[in-house]
């Protein structure tokens, strides 16, 4: 590295210095102008938007649509209890029961869900509540647990009979049982008969002979079956109380191996609250695309696991339409 | 809906699922006056085959007591409440089939025609059944018939030629192989809503709480395909049992056991054939049962099958056939009896069985010279 530097060369560089920092003070004062412009559009923007969004949220109401509003970050993408779902637009939606393929619904036992919505700009969340007087959290032997699915075209004509050939749906499912595998652990047997002894499982280190833990070995997987098939459903290292599928018309779901979608169920006095929530956008084609300013379709359905709901057993609603917020 | 012939209740009916026929189909002949509920073959099947986790319930086979017993808990009995006592006029089933009950208000009506079975109703397998249905007086006995009685039913799924649990799967999850008619739950596609287990009138769907989805007996497939017998059969300690495969397209052959059996001599009778699903378990009625009782079980044949079954001594082709139960692990489709031996082969032509008519008896001296000692009878 050099040090000696002879006095014309400082002499230079001094110039050089002076010069570079009047640059400097320019970009600055510029740099300055610029963030004070654009504060300025900005605010003017969201004052044009929140005009925009307060027609649109009246068109709205008119027209029983629902109304997706946007709010400024922290959208509760998680919690069905968050107080921003207090003043987020309701529309409520009625439901009937599946009467239109066997296996049908004889008797109904949910009128109607609320359905809300919320934008931060880049990711939206749904919130469906409905009445249910019991917590239907397990499956068993006849016995089945609560849940509650969106729906969502794909295709321009799709019928809200969960589409048809070549007219696609996508679904967003939750499901009380797997909202406590993910809460607590996978709900095992135990769960279900905490009295059940065994002598043992092949292969297994137990007791207490609990999925995952006791069963590492993996010639002690070959009997659940499911599970090697990887059907998801029989996944009980299971993260997410959501599952995303596509449709093409009755008897054809299929779980999409990619899932964005996160979201949260919770039963407080007599009702469920659950939050559906995943980005507007992704790269995957079998996914939903939410455009900030943009309309779309959705319908419902829900399950009440002590009336025998499973499968087609079910409520459903007509769709709906929602416009989300510019 | 489609229509189909249904040789069981000698008449068409209306089936929801119009598949292909299989090429041949999986059949079994039980023969119920040999059975002893050892659970042998419950146990052969449990350790292979759901000895699982989510499975501690589930009994693929299971032997239960008639007329009491049952698993899951009165499997039958609560259908045949719904669906009233079978009607035949000769060998033509003039009641309906659980395919052709009128779709009513009640969920329980669309068809199949079906119930669910609930939890508790699986807990306690045999227990409390092993009763006869009197009790015997001081200084009763056997004289020839029995006013007393109750015998061992042994089920396995029946691989239907018109599956309840298949037609009434709105995932089409549940198939019939088009090679052995085998009926299977597709594991990577059920969804656990449990129609089939709702609509198999036999209740051999199971649900298995861990893995969340419906499994059943799977005919043991893998040994299928390899010319052996089911793991039930293979074991079963009172060799009631025979394995095989039921021509399904063209005449029934002479020298197939299953065909001879159960399409030419008529000797096994089907479980229940009212149901409609064509179950392809035959049974040898018990001979000490009222005819009455077992009607309602196994259709108008009984008393034709009790004649052969009583007259089996003069009728060699069908002894001999009934013989080679128990005397292989491998799939007999063709079978002789050639003086007095009986012969079974395999599906390469392999002799894989041959069992004498009479057993060979040897009548020992009461005193052996050799050893110097007395024998005595002990039986
Ligand atoms: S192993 Fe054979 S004899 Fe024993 S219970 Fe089973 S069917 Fe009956
Ligand atoms: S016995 Fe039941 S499970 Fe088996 S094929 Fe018939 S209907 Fe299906
Ligand atoms: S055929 Fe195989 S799977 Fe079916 S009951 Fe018998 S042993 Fe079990």
């Amino acid at each position: 590295m050099r040090t000696d530097t002879t006095p014309p060369e400082r002499e230079q560089r001094r110039g050089l210095a002076l010069y570079l920092g009047g640059i400097a003070v320019c970009v600055l004062l510029i740099g300055i102008g610029a963030v004070w412009g654009n504060v300025h559009y900005t605010r003017t923007l969201e004052r044009s938007r929140a005009r925009q969004a307060e027609r649109v949220r009246a068109e709205c109401a008119e027209r029983g649509a629902l109304f997706v509003a946007r709010i400024p970050g922290n959208l509760p993408a998680t919690d069905p209890q968050d107080d921003a779902w207090d003043v987020a637009p309701v529309l409520e939606v009625p439901l009937q029961r599946q009467a239109l393929t066997m296996p049908m619904l004889e008797q109904a036992s949910v009128a109607r869900v609320e359905l809300q919505a919320l934008t931060d700009g880049s990711a939206i969340a749904f919130r469906v509540s409905w009445e249910d007087p019991t917590q239907d959290t397990h499956v068993d032997a006849g016995r089945f647990a609560d849940g509650v699915a969106l729906q969502f075209p794909l295709t321009r004509n799709a019928a809200f009979t969960m589409g048809d050939r070549d007219q696609l749906v996508q679904i967003l499912h939750w499901t009380a049982l797997w909202q406590l595998d993910v809460d607590e652990h996978f709900q095992d047997v135990q769960d279900l008969h905490p009295n059940m002894w065994v002598d043992l499982y092949w292969f297994a280190e137990g007791p207490p002979w609990r999925l995952p833990d006791s069963f590492q070995d993996p010639r002690s997987l070959q009997w659940l079956v499911g599970y090697s098939a990887g059907n998801p459903l029989s996944d009980f290292r299971r993260r997410s109380p959501i599952e995303e599928l596509v449709a093409e018309g009755f008897g054809t779901l299929t779980v999409q191996p990619r899932a964005v979608a996160t979201g949260r169920g919770v039963w407080s006095d007599g009702r469920w609250r659950v939050v559906f929530s995943r980005p507007l956008a992704t790269d995957d084609p079998l996914d939903y695309r939410f455009w900030l300013g943009g309309s779309g379709k959705v319908s419902a359905a829900v399950w009440d696991g002590s009336h025998g709901n499973v499968g087609g057993r079910k409520h459903y609603s007509n769709w709906v339409d929602f416009e989300v917020s510019p | 809906m489609p229509e189909r012939f249904n040789w069981q209740i000698g008449r068409p009916m209306a089936y929801p699922y119009d598949g292909p026929q299989p090429e041949r189909q999986v059949a079994y002949v039980f023969d119920t006056n040999k059975c002893i509920e050892c659970q042998t073959c419950t146990v052969a099947c449990k350790t292979c085959w759901t000895s699982g986790k989510g499975q501690e319930t589930i009994f693929w086979n299971n032997v239960e007591t008639k007329p009491y017993g049952g698993y899951p808990l009165e499997w039958d009995t609560r259908l045949l409440d719904q669906l009233g006592p079978a009607e035949w006029k000769g060998k033509r089933l003039a009641s309906r089939t659980i395919f052709e009950q009128a779709t009513g208000k009640d969920s329980d009506k669309q068809p199949p025609f079906g119930h669910r079975p609930a939890v508790e109703d699986y807990a306690a397998p045999n227990v409390g059944e092993d009763d006869i249905t009197g009790l015997v007086e001081k200084g009763g006995h056997f004289a020839g018939v029995h006013p007393i009685w109750m015998f061992y039913l042994a089920r396995i799924c029946n691989h239907c030629d018109n599956p309840a649990c298949l037609a009434a799967c709105p995932r089409r999850a549940i198939y019939k192989r088009v090679e052995d008619g085998i009926v299977l739950v597709d594991q990577e596609r059920c969804r656990g809503y449990q129609e089939c287990v709702r609509a198999c009138p036999y209740k051999k769907v199971f649900f298995n709480v861990v893995s969340r989805i419906s499994e059943k007996c799977i005919g043991c497939f893998p040994r299928v395909e390899n010319g052996e017998v089911a793991l039930c059969v293979q074991s079963c300690i009172g060799k009631i049992r025979m394995h095989g495969f039921l021509t399904t397209r063209g005449e029934p052959r002479e020298d197939n056991p299953l065909d001879y059996i159960v399409r030419i001599r008529r000797l096994a009778l089907p479980l229940y054939p009212q149901y409609g699903t064509g179950p392809n378990v035959y049974y040898i009625p018990p001979i000490h049962v009222p005819t009455r009782f077992l009607e309602q079980l196994f259709g108008p044949g009984v008393e034709q099958s009790r004649r052969l079954y009583r007259g089996l001594a003069g009728d060699r082709r069908l002894l001999g056939c009934l013989l080679l139960f128990g005397a292989t692990d491998r799939m007999i489709t063709r079978f002789d009896v050639q003086g007095e031996v009986a012969i079974g082969w395999n599906d390469a032509g392999e002799e894989i069985a041959r069992v004498p008519i009479t057993e060979p008896s040897w009548v020992r001296d009461h005193y052996d010279e050799k050893y110097d000692a007395y024998r005595h009878n002990t039986t």
